[in-house]
This record gives C-alpha cells, sequence and structure tokens, in this order.
C-alpha cells in the first residue's frame, strides 16, 4: 500500500514498465496491475479526449501535478483499463469494496471522486488517450498563456515608451547636427584664414581685420555679459525655488517600500485581476479599501506558497495581525474625496487618478492631487448622465439654457461646501 | 562680496527646496503634517499610538485585541454580525420572501448539496437586463481572473492556479443556481469562499450571469 501511496505521489517514479510491474506485484491482484492496454494513437479520439477532460476533469486533475486528485501521468501504467473505467464511475463504490489501490488512494487524498457514470466507456478510453499522448509529449499550454501576457506587456512598454524616446533621439540629433555645423563653420573660417594671411598685398585695415584676435577676458568680464549670465543664473534660481515652494505638500512621485513588494505590474498588468477584486470598497464607499490577508489567500493559498514574501501573508494570517501597507495616497482631512462617486456614478476609470497602475512595479503616486488638479477635472469633465435617472431633469434644465454638456462644474463641482466642510 | 554671499545663500536655499519634493520612500515635505496625519480615525489608517493608556472611545472595537496593541483600524466585524445593507427592512428593495430569505446563515459550509436543492435566486431578473447586467460587470470584477470572461475556465490566474472548470461542460452546466449560490459564498474544491467580497444579493446577481454562462451564451 505504501508502495501504491509513493508511486502516486510521485507519478513520474514509474518510470517505465518494469516500474509498474513492480507495482503490479505488490497490489494483491496481479491481473489487475498489467498495463493497460487498448488505449488509442487516433488525433481525433485524443481531440475527443481533451475536451472531455477539460469539460469533466481538469478542476481536479492534471496531467502532471497534483492539483485536488493525483496527477494523472502514466495512470494507464499503473492500473489496468477495466479498473479504471469502474474507478472513474464509481470511485466511492470502488473504495468501499476494499480494493487496497482505491482505499491507498482515499487515504492520502481523504476525499471521494464524485461519480462519473454518465461517461461512456469509450469517453473515458479517449479521456486516457489524451493523458497517454500528453505524458509522453506534453502541450506546453500554461506556460505560453503566461508568457505570451509578459510578451504582450513588455511590446506595449517599448510602444508606449516609443513617444517619448522618438522626441528625445530627435533633439539629440538636432543637438549633433548643430554641433557639427558649429564644427564646419570654425574650421571653414580658420581654412580661410590660413588661406588668406598668404595673400600679400592687402590693405592695413584688411590685415586689421584678419589678424584680429577676440579677447575672451574682455567679453567675459563686461558688463552685458554679467549682466546676462546673472538674469539667467537668478531666472534659474527663481523658477526652482517657486516650484519647489509650490510643490510643498504635494506628494506626487512618492513610492513608498511596501512590508510585501507587491507588484500592480503582475497581478493586474500580466494577470489581469480587476481592480476590485482586491480595492473591493471602490464602488461600494469613500474608501477604495487594501485587501485584507483572506483576499489574497484567495490565491496564494496555492500559488507561490514557498516565496518568504507570500509567508508573510501567512504569519500575518497565524498572529491575526494585519499587514502593515505603507499609504501611497493621502488627502489631509480638509477635503472629502469619495471613491464610489467618481468611480461608480462618476464611472472613472481608475487610471484616471492613479495613472497607468498596470505598469507600476511599486506603486507611486502618479497625479497631483492638489486642488487646482481636482477643480480643472471637474471643470472639463462632462457629468455620466446617461442611464441616471437621477440627473434627468438637471440635464433637462442645463440644456434648455446652454448648448454645453453639463460639466460637473454645472452641478456644483466648484462649490468650497462640495469637498470642505 | 556681497554678490556672491546672495548667489552661495540662493544656491543653498534651492538645494533645500529641491530636497522638499516626494519620491521613493520619502513623502516630501508637509506643509500642515497635523492635517495629513488624521487624528480621527480614517478608514484603515495606520494608528501608532505612544500613550499607554490611550483606548479607542468606541468599546466594541478590540483595540489592544488580546492584550497585544495593533496599530491598525481595520477590525473584523463580530461573528455572526448582520451587513445593515443587506436587511431587506432597510433597504426597502424587497426581493426576498418569507421562505426564501435573501440572508444566509443557517447552510452550513458542507452543505453544498442542500444549498442546490433547496436555495432559488431570491432577485428576480428584470425586463431590461440590469440586473444581468450588474451581475456581468460584478462576475468580470470577481470572477473572471480564474473562470475566464465566458466561463469557459481559461482565465489567465486560473492558468496558475489549476483546476478550474467550464462552466458550460459536462456536469457543470446542469448546477443549479442554489449550488453556484453556496460555491460563491463558502468555496468548493480548490476554490476558497468570496463572501467577503461579494453582499449575498451581489452574489445571487452574479448567480444570474453564471447561469448564462453555464448555458453557453456570454
Amino acid at each position: 500500500m505504501l508502495w501504491c501511496s509513493l508511486l502516486l505521489a510521485v507519478p513520474a517514479f514509474a518510470q517505465d514498465g518494469d516500474g509498474a510491474d513492480g507495482d503490479g506485484g505488490a497490489a494483491p491482484a496481479p491481473a489487475q496491475g498489467a498495463p493497460a492496454g487498448g488505449l488509442s494513437t487516433d488525433e481525433a479520439v485524443i481531440a475527443s479526449g481533451k475536451e472531455i477532460f477539460d469539460a469533466n476533469c481538469k478542476q481536479c486533475h492534471a496531467v502532471n501535478e497534483k492539483v485536488v486528485g493525483p496527477a494523472l501521468a502514466k495512470v494507464y501504467d499503473r492500473r489496468d483499463l477495466k479498473w479504471l473505467i469502474n474507478f472513474i464511475k464509481y470511485p466511492q463504490k470502488v473504495i468501499e469494496s476494499g480494493d487496497p489501490y482505491a482505499v491507498a488512494l482515499y487515504k492520502e487524498y481523504n476525499q471521494f471522486m464524485p461519480n462519473h457514470d454518465f461517461l461512456k466507456d469509450d469517453q473515458i478510453v479517449a479521456i486516457l488517450s489524451w493523458v497517454k499522448k500528453e505524458t509522453d509529449n506534453p502541450t506546453i499550454t500554461a506556460g505560453p498563456a503566461g508568457g505570451g501576457g509578459t510578451g504582450g506587456a513588455s511590446a506595449e512598454d517599448s510602444n508606449t515608451g516609443g513617444g517619448s524616446g522618438v522626441l528625445t533621439a530627435v533633439v539629440v540629433v538636432l543637438a549633433g547636427l548643430l554641433v557639427v555645423v558649429l564644427a564646419v563653420l570654425a574650421l571653414l573660417s580658420s581654412v580661410l584664414v590660413k588661406y588668406l594671411q598668404k595673400e600679400k598685398n592687402f590693405s592695413e585695415e584688411d590685415r586689421e581685420v584678419l589678424e584680429q584676435k577676440v579677447n575672451w577676458g574682455k567679453v567675459f568680464g563686461s558688463q552685458a555679459f554679467l549682466g546676462i549670465v546673472s538674469f539667467i543664473f537668478l531666472a534659474l534660481v527663481g523658477k526652482v525655488t517657486t516650484e519647489s515652494l509650490i510643490g510643498v505638500g504635494i506628494q506626487q512621485g512618492y513610492a513608498p517600500t511596501q512590508p510585501i513588494p507587491f507588484s500592480h505590474k503582475l497581478h493586474a498588468g500580466q494577470y489581469e485581476i480587476d481592480c476590485k477584486y482586491c480595492h473591493t470598497g471602490v464602488e461600494r464607499a469613500k474608501s477604495a479599501n487594501i485587501p485584507s490577508a483572506n483576499i489574497c489567500m484567495n490565491c496564494h493559498n496555492a500559488i507561490k506558497t514557498t516565496s518568504p514574501d507570500i509567508q508573510k501573508i501567512y504569519a500575518a494570517l497565524e498572529k491575526d495581525e494585519p499587514i502593515q501597507w505603507v499609504r501611497v495616497h493621502n488627502l489631509p482631512d480638509l477635503a472629502y474625496f469619495n471613491h464610489q462617486q467618481h468611480v461608480k456614478v462618476g464611472g472613472l476609470e481608475c487610471e484616471n487618478c492613479h495613472g497607468n497602475i498596470k505598469e507600476m512595479e511599486v506603486v507611486q503616486q502618479a497625479s497631483l492631487l492638489t486642488m487646482g488638479w481636482c477643480i480643472d477635472c471637474h471643470r472639463k469633465t462632462d457629468v455620466n448622465a446617461k442611464g441616471n435617472a437621477y440627473y434627468d431633469n438637471l440635464v433637462q434644465l442645463h440644456n434648455s439654457s446652454s448648448k454645453q454638456p453639463l460639466k460637473v462644474e454645472d452641478i456644483g463641482g466648484l462649490e468650497c461646501s462640495k469637498c470642505h466642510y | 562680496m556681497l554678490k556672491k554671499l546672495v548667489h552661495i545663500l540662493g544656491i543653498g536655499a534651492t538645494g533645500l527646496l529641491w530636497a522638499c519634493a516626494a519620491g521613493g520612500d520619502n513623502p516630501g515635505t508637509e506643509y500642515a503634517p497635523q492635517m495629513y496625519h488624521s487624528f480621527a480615525y480614517e478608514p484603515l489608517v495606520m494608528i501608532v499610538d505612544s500613550t499607554d493608556n490611550y483606548a479607542n472611545a468606541l468599546p466594541y472595537n478590540d483595540y489592544f485585541g488580546k492584550g497585544t496593541r495593533r496599530y491598525i483600524n481595520m477590525r473584523q466585524p463580530v461573528a455572526g454580525t448582520v451587513k445593515r445593507q443587506n436587511a431587506t427592512s432597510v433597504t426597502g428593495t424587497v426581493f426576498a420572501s418569507k421562505d426564501q430569505p435573501l440572508l444566509i446563515y443557517e447552510l452550513h459550509k458542507d452543505s453544498v448539496d442542500l444549498a442546490a436543492q433547496i436555495l432559488q435566486n431570491p432577485v428576480p431578473l428584470d425586463s431590461t437586463g440590469v440586473v444581468l447586467e450588474e451581475g456581468k460587470h460584478l462576475y468580470l470584477a470577481y470572477c473572471a481572473a480564474c473562470h475566464g470572461n465566458n466561463g469557459k475556465g481559461d482565465g489567465k490566474v486560473g492558468a496558475m492556479y489549476k483546476g478550474v472548470p467550464n462552466y458550460a461542460a459536462g456536469r457543470y452546466a446542469t448546477l443549479s443556481a442554489g449550488h453556484v449560490f453556496h460555491v460563491i459564498t463558502h468555496g468548493k474544491g480548490r476554490m476558497w469562499s468570496h463572501k467577503s467580497q461579494l453582499s449575498p444579493e451581489e452574489r445571487w446577481k452574479v448567480v444570474h450571469y453564471v447561469q448564462k454562462l453555464q448555458k453557453g451564451e456570454s
């Protein structure tokens, strides 16, 4: 029995016919241990087998991995076809009949597989044929799906980066051209001067012009030059100073290190998990919500369980303590902001304010979150009144006196007390 | 000399102000920190309080939890708490009849077969398709990552997580609304509970959409 469960836990152990024979030898009924014959290599049968597998088996079984039930690779070598068909149809009955292999399975997995008596024998053969084909030459399916996502993301990456990249390149090329032109001009003038110096019959005036030297010291020392330089310098200092002063209290670009390096690029970008899956409050409440650890666990009970960062989630759950995420976006107390109002009613996308979050490895504050920034949007944005009966009368009233569409400012989006109270 | 001094001071001041800008771990200079770090409790805010005798005014909030200090005000509700918004008497929208309650608490999480038999969807479908549209919206947010946009079990997370069925295939196509509701609420097999993310009413709306996907429609 131990031998059986070992085989089951490490399906790759049964490398060849010998392994299966050994298994057969351990089982009390040697006839049942013989490798299953009768599997088809016909492609149509294999394809139909895959279809039936995807429909009925996939949620608990994989070929090479233990999922809910055992991995199926080489199952046709471990048991014969008759046993397999009977077990797949009536697992509980087989286990209760005391079949040692089945009992060992039950002891390991501690649950009955549901009856699959709706499958016909040839359908089960088709499934097993597909399993055999997958064991021998696995099709790589899951890998490319993820890999394709990465590829797509990186392609988009270079696309979006392309715009500013081209601009920089153009500027650099232009600057290079200017330098080249200057160098050529300097070269030309020096060549010309040298050529002209060979000429003897110049008037005194011409010679003076020709041998004229620029007195750089005098130029740098001149009032005009100093004036221009000081002006530029002071203007720059002034600009930087004003900008910095205006920037006090603005946290744009703030990208704190989090206790767990959660990547939005991976979760929201590559795996396309909807923002709402974790930020559950965004359509229901003022706050978008930081997910509690149980939401992480919906996937991470099975994914990357050995990663030290994921184990921080387990530790948090075990100690019943929250994960201490660092707040990125913070409005001062004097301003009121409601997510539900903007996302559910206004129909805004998260990216509107939070930037291209699907590309962010570390989340940073993308927008200014200043009052001017809010007001600007309230002036520009049309009210999302479509299909919302609440606005019907307002729209009607507005349209009777104006040809412009109803903007947020028209329904009080600029009133102080809407956000400050 | 004076001019030089002015220049040096200017450069110094600029440098200092430059350091005020936010970036990386530095949130930048805050003009009025008391306004940013609220004394009143905001949702999900980290609270680090150094005074020993400090306690939240709300007696039900176990601020010191099991004798140890906690630093965040996100709290789990007391076991058995019923969300007010789901009580039909509060919302005034009567989805549930007497024998068909919207708030399912009496069924144990292992009673999936019982749920499949006795539960019926208390949220009626309307002629304009708004309920179904809401169900789809919620489905795409909370289910599609694993189950795929059309319920074929082909979501990108599902490919990593393994074991996601196709709604429209085999016996999955015939599972009842009650079964689907119970599975969303308590999870089944590899799937974990999603009751913290979806209210019962929302779950029933998702059930409507899932039942459509079970028929192979999308």
